[in-house]
């Protein structure tokens, strides 16, 4: 598995980090946790993590999708279609009649939108990149994470919990880097199919930031594929983000022109 | 003595058109006043504006790197440099008063709500040498070193709820300020402080005060005592109501040159509220003690500032900087204590900062002059119109006086007078009318508070709530001169005219 290959689909949104493996678990020889003991039968983290990432490859990613924002007792409706490819390159077209031909590219790492009512495109960039996407629990900077959490965290496993009556494994992983943008996260993983069933994002001083819990994930091809998702940024008060995504189609070819600054602007 | 002569003859003609007279002269009186009372505000306003950028704002200089200045408006934190605390005691030696700062931009949640924000982290002893704002403080104190306590606007605090509630509801007197009280004696202060006005909804008719008497909600009394604030502000903060949280991001540019951004989210309280003359200082703006911002409880800074606030020791309140504190002459300074600059700082002036004021300034200042030049232009022509009617009408009477052996020069000389009086008239009635009206613009000024509040205090000028103008005395003896030189100038035209004509046909004319 080369970093050319994966995929994490940016604004493919977070499905990429959630996509999980329906493999039966392969890393349960021994372990060790967070105090540094070995425990036979128990998945070690870095196993545990490599999973999830492992999961998450895929050529490309074709779908349709909506997000239901729920926000200080408003509800509102974005209904999208999106694809996303290789590391870097990601499309998102809104088609709700409030965002009509709102675009957003995410190409060679950098984001842009375009706006249909001023017709010009904006590159996202700076502090823009923490501001929330489209009024959701989502950041920018949320959209455009491209690398795997294996090779940006150190995972420890914290012990194993049920979560919503499915057994689980529980990662506390540690950022490499001082320039991750969640220094701290939080993963709870399907013990049975590694599928990602919670996880929590913390800022640098420990303050939790944002939750994500699976609501439900389709078999396709060899992965269960999170396709239904909420989202709450902890800040916002009285906030959550329902995602969900369907006619998902992994691993087929997109033409290169989906992912031009022509057809942001088209 | 000809000239005495010729004096009196422009007043018998001033005095024989009484009524064109009156006209002209109000004309030219009314553009001079406008005139004077117009610059004299705008004076006012700019002079106020820049003393208040200067005192609460910048100082008179800022040391940054260029790569920071040139991205200023976005405060781009990954290019702040370290080492800052040579910098500070060599122009301390030098003979000037510096603040180092981290500026960032952020969210501030209160328990009410959340709203954007720059931040300033500063050193609160530094601070205070160079800028004033900490002396206007509507409540509460400045931030002590060592800890997450912070001062922010007004504007944000009643955003934000972070301030003493003017008015209140009984539900949330009740509900909020009452259950902080620890004993029954606190309770009974907190009531003290709000008087309960009870009101009548409008009627069916529609008219106020014929519907049913409702609940009503209690105001903060008047004759509340600045102790009485202080020890209610005290309650608040014990209470925990004014616990806040910061939201930001951490910019770090990587060895690659790519600018990654890092959550941070501090845990703070919010133990002042600035209300100081420049706006700037009273909006979505918070100052926090730069100590704590080191860190990963902060913004993970090792000696870093984005940059140094700059003022001349010696510096008096309310002045505007003198020569030597120029960037140029900071310089200097530095290089005579033997220490120069990293060739990636610069010194820049206050007015580098400052360009959305210089930008109000000059655009009111040419719609302002554009307008009252059009008044004169307007005011001067009827001085031409005047002076051309007077001169057809008097034709014959031109003819007979240079025939009688008057000469061409004597004759544009009276017509010169009579037009130079007219206008020297004017300008002095309109330099005491214009200075009448500027005395009370000067004294109290005009109260726009509630426009700036209202354009949450950004809207160029650095002046919050009263406008005042100020003396201007070259502009008022200069536009009285003026108003007297053109109007006479004006004459010129049309009896050189009348001065072609033979003096046969003059004597002929109808």
């Amino acid at each position: 598995m080369t970093k050319g290959t994966q995929v994490r689909g940016g604004l493919v949104l977070f499905a990429a980090l959630l996509v999980t493996s329906f493999l039966p678990t392969p890393g349960i020889a021994q372990a060790q946790d967070s105090s540094g003991g070995v425990h036979p039968g128990v998945p070690s983290a870095v196993e545990l993590l490599a999973r999830v990432d492992a999961n998450e490859v895929y050529d490309s990613i074709t779908y349709e999708g909506e997000m239901v924002i729920e926000y200080q007792g408003k509800r509102f409706l974005k209904v999208f279609k999106a694809a996303g490819r290789g590391n870097t390159d990601s499309f998102v077209e809104f088609l709700n009649p409030e965002d009509r031909g709102t675009r957003y590219l995410k190409k060679e790492g950098r984001l842009y939108v375009y706006s249909p009512d001023t017709e010009s495109i904006m590159l996202i960039s700076g502090h823009l990149l923490k501001e929330s996407m489209m009024g959701s629990d989502l950041s920018y900077e949320d959209t455009i994470d491209n690398d795997t959490l294996s090779a940006r965290y150190t995972p420890v496993l914290a012990g194993s919990e049920e979560v919503k009556g499915r057994r689980s494994w529980v990662l506390e992983l540690t950022a490499r880097k001082r320039t991750e943008s969640y220094p701290k996260r939080k993963l709870w993983i399907d013990a049975g199919t590694g599928e990602l069933l919670r996880m929590e994002m913390y800022a640098l001083s420990g303050a939790k930031l944002k939750e994500y819990e699976l609501i439900r994930s389709e078999r396709i091809g060899n992965r269960y594929f999170p396709v239904e998702f909420v989202m709450r940024d902890l800040l916002r008060k009285d906030s959550r983000t329902f995602f969900r995504m369907r006619n998902v189609v992994l691993d087929a070819r997109i033409p290169d022109s989906v992912f031009s600054m022509r057809n942001l602007r088209k | 003595m000809i000239r005495r002569e010729l004096i009196g003859i422009a007043f018998r003609n001033l005095s024989r058109h009484r009524v064109k007279t009156i006209i002209t002269v109000t004309g030219v009186a009314v553009s001079v006043a406008l005139y004077i009372f117009m610059d004299a505000w705008l004076l006012g306003m700019n002079l106020d504006s820049k003393r208040n950028i200067v005192s609460y704002e910048i100082g008179a200089a800022k040391i940054q790197t260029q790569a920071y200045f040139e991205k200023k408006d976005d405060l781009p934190m990954y290019e702040s440099f370290s080492n800052w605390k040579p910098i500070v005691q060599a122009l301390e030696e030098g003979g000037y008063v510096a603040a180092p700062r981290m500026v960032f931009s952020g969210t501030l949640y209160s328990r009410s709500g959340s709203a954007p924000m720059v931040f300033h982290g500063v050193d609160p002893k530094a601070e205070r040498k160079v800028l004033r704002y900490s002396n206007y403080l509507e409540v509460g104190r400045f931030p002590q070193g060592g800890t997450f306590e912070m001062a922010v606007g007004l504007l944000a605090a009643e955003k934000l709820k972070l301030h003493i509630p003017q008015k209140i509801t009984v539900k949330e007197l009740e509900e909020k300020l009452l259950r902080m009280a620890l004993h029954p004696d606190e309770e009974a202060f907190v009531r003290r402080l709000y008087e309960h006005k009870l009101y009548r909804t409008s009627g069916e008719t529609g008219k106020r005060g014929e519907g049913q008497l409702v609940e009503g909600v209690y105001f903060l009394r008047r004759d509340v005592s600045r102790e009485e604030l202080n020890r209610f502000w005290d309650l608040l903060l014990s209470s925990g109501e004014n616990d806040v949280r910061i939201s930001t991001v951490i910019d770090i540019k990587e060895e690659s040159g790519k600018i990654r951004h890092v959550y941070q989210v501090m845990e703070g309280k919010v133990v002042g509220i600035i209300n100081s003359p420049n706006p700037k200082t009273n909006g979505n703006v918070a100052y926090l003690p730069l100590d704590v911002l080191s860190g990963e409880a902060g913004l993970l800074l090792e000696d870093q500032v984005t940059e140094i606030l700059v003022r001349g020791a010696s510096a008096k309140d309310g002045s505007l900087p003198k020569p030597d504190e120029t960037p140029e002459a900071i310089v200097e300074s530095l290089k005579r204590v033997g220490y120069s600059l990293p060739p990636t700082l610069r010194v820049y002036s206050w007015m580098d900062y400052v360009k959305d004021y210089i930008a109000a300034s000059r655009q009111d200042d040419v719609t302002t002059r554009i307008m009252i030049l059009l008044l004169f232009i307007l005011s001067f022509l009827g001085i031409a119109n005047t002076m051309l009617m007077a001169i057809l009408e008097r034709t014959r009477e031109i003819g007979m006086m240079r025939a009688l052996g008057m000469t061409d020069g004597e004759l544009i000389l009276s017509y010169l007078f009579e037009a130079g009086m007219i206008g020297l008239i004017g300008g002095i009635v309109g330099m005491v009318l214009g200075s009448v009206a500027n005395i009370p613009m000067v004294n109290y000024g005009v109260d726009y508070s509630s426009m700036a509040r209202e354009l949450s205090g950004d809207f160029g000028y650095r002046i919050t709530a009263l406008f005042r103008s100020a003396w201007n005395p070259g502009t008022i003896i200069g536009s009285g001169i003026v108003a007297t030189l053109i109007s006479a100038l004006l004459s010129i035209p049309p009896i050189l005219r009348a001065l072609k004509m033979p003096v046969t046909e003059s004597l002929r004319f109808e």
